[in-house]
């Protein structure tokens, strides 16, 4: 009851100083924010790198300080006339009694103008008495909107204000939620939807869903804590999860996801010997123990390092590319966990020279919070950025930590240096403050990463994990975790980070979690009536999304269908190429010419149609054919015996369902 | 033989296909098209279209030049057949850029963009391809000989946007495109294929869509005679191909013009071999061919073949490399990387025939006059195909992207208004 007050009490009192306000005043907080919210900062306009017309912001007035400059003291300080407030430029321009290029962005009389003039009134001051530290943004319900409020620091006391007017909003899907300058909201479709609201540098989100109203399912809660996660982040939306899909369809995709390779017909037959879950489970744990899912899995964990695939002898190849690739192969088969993994990669051992993969300092740190952490620092390296927590000094800090030794004149080796561009001054060198833990003496990168308070690497690994096995990220792109880039399914995210710090970031009971669940076993089909692009059951996972098997898996596939290795280079990424490549290349033509495979076999061992017909079908598409495909190629291998069984084999890896993993 | 028109209406003929070849024309031939010809590892400038003949020797080198068709433009005496057409050229001489490394020259180059921490660009030919597959377009619209630099590829932009690499030398008798020639089983195996897709009924998600299509296309450009045709050297005469260079320049030109005029967009042919640390005048002027008389016959080649046809008003051709090379001979004879100034030749559609924009001191250091970024040469080359300066593309996080970098102008002075 009493915070309601506060807010009432101070959207009641307008948050301007007034020439005779004697409040606190801060430039940072009450005209930056204006100058923001008008478009005066932006890239277009003041806010370019080299200004507009002589007049040169800083960028999202994300640096105050020069702001206060450039209005104060640049042109004889003419931007600012204190005798005659009213003839300053900053109030002329806009109001397009002069000549300004960027149009009239404000009325005389209007609140922008009174709060700016207000302020030259008062003195055109950087502080006045003590305006004490922003410390918090959070946005809060009003009328079907958002209001924003922030707290600020005083001397003895914390001051809580509607900031509204001075903050910006968006929304990060404005199809299904618009919202406006002051906070209120159109809502446009169902959806979930977050609106991001920026004011000084601070940053706050909240979250709109409007529910599809479908019926909840009529069924006992679920047990695995992924799926009640899942399903509880369904409910909020309204949304009916979809069925699970055929036990068939489970054993391919389990095979492909962990070996890279759909069942053979015999692992088929154990699969579907058992109820699904458990087969899923038992399946699972047996395939996490063969040397084909560490390969697979050795690459997963090459790609997200961002090593670049091996390649053949007669390339030039960075000898600790070399060395890291085999040390993640091993990692998987001794079943490291992902924290071991981090430190040894980080630290002096064989597996070294994970950082060291860049040159620049600069890279190296960027290289480690998109691998390590999931997070794009990248964009402070330039410029601070408004929809990100990094700025530019802290980019800088953190890169310095990474900076490489260098000979000391005075004999041995000194602490490398990276230096402020322009000044020549030494940059101090820092860790990414992710938590509010204070980090232990001496070199406290791992722990800066793994511990400090924080669960951003659980977060980043466990992210990546879900993504590869269910093939949506729930943060998308993997590698960056931002304020403004929110989860789908937070409260999913946060139970498949559970589970990974339950386990200790064990890679295989993680993946064991993660298959065992119903959001894992979900089928492919869309429902009727809805365009792909668009289907919410897809975007919210009610459903299963089918993909295309990647290049290795799809040479894999059909070598696991012909039962021998091809020599043949997998297919091209680009989709055009791709096909061309199914249909002519010859990876399954010499495959099927191959004396010997397992097509062959069936000609040759399987008798009579009905039973070829099968037993290719399990063989090629790990499930039985269906009665209105048995009518449609029964023919085929009546009249044309091998020959049609070669054909139809040859069509059925071209075909749809086998280049997709669903 | 199969006609066009009998090819159409047997294809048309089956239901699977989904609309890809009926109604609309084949290709539009009424749209702009580009050649960019790719001096893959970094062009010298000295040493072919900004010659320093008053230069000291250890600047000037070993290959004299002799001033062009375009006074006071001083080309290589190696390259005398474009020396002679430089009146109808435009050439850009001060071309300057921070990015002395080939990746990041070339990315700065075919992206038009600085390379960026956070962001992969798309390449010029990715920005031209269409964002859908259309019904009229069965025949790629961005296509790379032999093969595509990594930086001229889609960037952020979906991968259905990227070049479509020919994967093979077209300069070889046996030259055909990687995985074009329909296999006998894959012929046989078609209409079972057709049935096994039909049974499986309607696609699931938008990328089994997109095979759908993709596989349509893939069936054209194997079995249409008129695709086919497209990429068959040997239908043209052979003066026409020794007309070219028989080499791989030369033959990539000559398939380049064939592809533009069948209304592929895009067309990049990538030549390699310019990263010249030593022994630079013997490197391009000795070997089978030698260098720059491959440039000087494939691209007059190029130019005389497409002004004959008609086309230079509608095909744009750009020769361009990542940067130039360092003014001063080094101790082993060889030039290194020089990004301050560069050249780029460009002639065709929507450019002025017989300017140059620029020139570099007097030993060939740096722009004296009217410098140009390659963000700057990006626009323009848009600019020349009449594109949309102003268009804005999205990453695949929703963040809009301009096309052109903001602060890019395009040479006004070469474009025709």
């Amino acid at each position: 009851m009493r915070r309601v007050w506060v807010i009432a009490a101070a959207v009641a009192t307008p948050f301007f100083a007034r020439a005779d306000d004697p409040r606190p005043f801060h430039f940072a907080h009450e005209i930056s924010p204006l100058l923001v919210k008008q478009g005066c900062a932006s890239a277009e306009c003041h806010g370019a790198a080299t200004g507009q017309a002589g007049f040169k912001l800083s960028l999202f007035a994300m640096n105050p300080a020069a702001d206060f400059a450039a209005l104060t003291q640049e042109l004889d300080g003419r931007r600012i006339d204190l005798a005659r407030p009213e003839a300053s430029l900053l109030l002329r321009k806009p109001t397009r009694q002069l000549k300004h290029e960027g149009g009239r962005i404000f009325k005389k009389g209007s609140t922008d103008y009174e709060a700016l003039l207000g302020w030259i009134r008062r003195g055109a001051l950087f502080t006045a008495d003590k305006p004490g530290r922003l410390a918090r943004l959070w946005l809060e319900p009003r009328d079907g909107g958002f209001a924003a409020v922030a707290e600020f620091r005083l001397a003895k006391r914390l001051a809580k204000r509607d900031v509204t007017r001075l903050t910006m909003f968006s929304s990060t899907d404005e199809s299904i939620a618009l919202v406006h300058d002051d906070g209120s909201v159109t809502r446009r479709a169902p959806g979930e939807a977050w609106i991001i609201a920026r004011y000084a540098g601070h940053n706050a989100r909240a979250v709109l869903r409007q529910s599809f109203n479908e019926d909840p399912p009529d069924e006992a809660p679920p047990a695995h804590p992924i799926d009640a996660a899942w399903l509880a982040g369904l409910e909020s939306l309204g949304l009916r999860p979809g069925a699970e899909a055929d036990a068939t369809v489970l054993a391919r995709r389990l095979h492909i996801d962990l070996v890279g390779r759909p069942p053979t017909p015999d692992e088929l037959d154990t699969f579907l010997a058992l109820p699904p879950a458990k087969s899923l489970a038992r399946t699972a744990d047996r395939l996490m123990r063969s040397e084909a899912f560490a390969r697979v899995f050795a690459d997963h964990y090459r790609r997200w390092l961002e090593l670049p695939e091996a390649r053949g002898e007669k390339d030039f190849e960075k000898p600790q590319n070399t060395k890291l690739r085999r040390y993640l192969l091993e990692a998987v088969r001794q079943n490291k966990s992902l924290p071991q993994l981090a430190r040894d990669i980080l630290g002096r051992g064989e597996a070294a020279g994970f950082v060291s993969r860049h040159n620049d300092p600069r890279d190296r740190a960027e290289y480690v919070g998109r691998t390590l952490l999931g997070l794009s620092l990248g964009c402070a390296r330039c410029h601070d950025h408004p929809m990100d927590r990094w700025q530019q000094r802290e980019h800088l800090a953190f890169s310095a930590h990474f900076a490489d030794a260098r000979p000391d004149p005075g004999g041995g080796m000194m602490a490398g240096k990276l230096f402020l561009p322009g000044t020549g001054k030494a940059v101090q060198p820092a860790l990414l403050r992710l938590g509010p833990a204070a980090p232990p003496p001496g070199d406290a990168l791992v722990w800066s990463i793994l511990d400090g308070g924080h669960d951003q690497f659980g977060r980043n690994v466990a992210n990546r994990f879900f993504g590869i096995l269910v093939g949506k990220h729930l943060v998308d792109a993997p590698d960056d975790h931002r304020l403004s880039n929110p989860a789908i399914h937070g409260a999913l995210l946060d139970a498949v980070v559970r589970e990974f710090g339950r386990t200790g970031g064990d890679p295989r009971e993680l993946i064991r979690a993660i298959v065992t669940s119903r959001v894992y076993a979900l089928a492919s089909e869309p429902r009727a009536g809805q365009p792909l692009a668009t289907d919410p059951a897809a975007r919210y996972l009610a459903r299963r999304e089918a993909r295309p098997l990647t290049p290795a898996q799809f040479k894999r596939a059909v070598e696991s269908v012909i039962g021998d290795a091809l020599p043949h280079a997998p297919p091209p990424e680009s989709p055009l190429a791709r096909q061309l490549y199914v249909l002519n290349s010859g990876l399954i033509r010499d495959g099927l010419a191959k004396p010997g495979n397992a097509v062959a076999a069936i000609g040759d061992f399987v008798s009579g149609p009905d039973d070829q017909l099968r037993a290719l079908f399990r063989l090629v598409l790990s499930r039985d054919p269906r009665p209105g495909e048995a009518e449609a190629f029964l023919p085929t291998l009546e009249k044309q015996g091998t020959g049609g069984l070669r054909d139809l084999a040859f069509a059925l890896m071209a075909g749809r369902e086998f280049g997709s993993l669903r | 033989m199969l006609r066009r028109r009998d090819f159409l209406m047997t294809m048309g003929a089956l239901p699977w296909l989904p609309g890809l070849l009926q109604g609309a024309p084949l290709l539009r031939k009424s749209n702009r098209s580009l050649i960019v010809l790719w001096m893959d590892g970094g062009m010298s400038h000295i040493d072919t279209f900004d010659g320093k003949p008053e230069a000291r020797p250890d600047i000037r080198g070993e290959l004299v030049a002799r001033e062009s068709s375009l006074d006071g433009v001083f080309l290589s005496e190696h390259l005398p057949r474009l020396s002679g057409i430089m009146d109808q050229c435009a050439l850009v001489r001060s071309v300057t850029s921070p990015e002395g490394n080939h990746g990041r020259g070339s990315h700065y180059m075919l992206t038009g963009r600085r390379p960026s921490p956070v962001l992969d660009y798309p390449s010029i030919g990715s920005v031209l391809t269409p964002e859908t597959l259309g019904d009229g377009n069965p025949i790629p619209s961005y296509v790379a000989i032999p093969d595509a630099h990594p930086y001229a590829r889609q960037g952020f932009l979906p991968l259905t946007r990227g070049p479509f690499e020919v994967g093979g030398d077209p300069s070889r008798g046996d030259f055909r495109v990687r995985n074009m020639a329909a296999s006998p089983q894959a012929q046989r195996a078609l209409s079972l294929l057709q049935t096994v897709d039909a049974l499986d009924g309607k696609p699931r998600s938008e990328s089994e869509a997109a095979r759908d299509r993709f596989l349509s296309q893939a069936r054209f450009m194997s079995l249409s005679p008129e695709a086919r045709e497209l990429f068959d050297l040997s239908r043209e005469t052979p003066e026409t191909r020794q007309r070219y260079g028989r080499k791989l320049l030369g033959q990539s030109a000559l398939l380049a013009r064939r592809l533009v005029e069948g209304g592929v967009r895009t067309v990049l042919v990538r030549y390699k071999g310019w990263d010249h640390h030593q022994g630079i005048a013997r490197a391009l002027t000795y070997g089978f061919p030698p260098k720059l008389e491959a440039v000087d016959q494939a691209v007059s080649a190029l130019h005389d073949d497409l002004t004959q046809r008609g086309l230079d008003e509608r095909v744009t051709v750009v020769l361009a490399s990542e940067f130039g090379r360092t003014p001063r001979i080094n101790p082993r004879g060889g030039r290194d990387h020089w990004a301050r100034a560069s050249s780029v030749l460009l002639f065709g559609g929507g450019l002025k025939r017989g300017v140059v924009v620029g020139k570099t001191d007097a030993n060939g250091e740096a722009p004296v006059e009217r410098p140009v970024s390659p963000a700057d040469l990006f626009c323009t080359v848009l600019g020349a195909l009449g594109a949309d300066l102003e268009q804005v593309l999205h990453t695949p996080d929703g963040r809009p992207v301009r096309t052109v970098n903001e602060s890019a102008k395009p040479i006004r002075e070469i474009l025709q208004s």
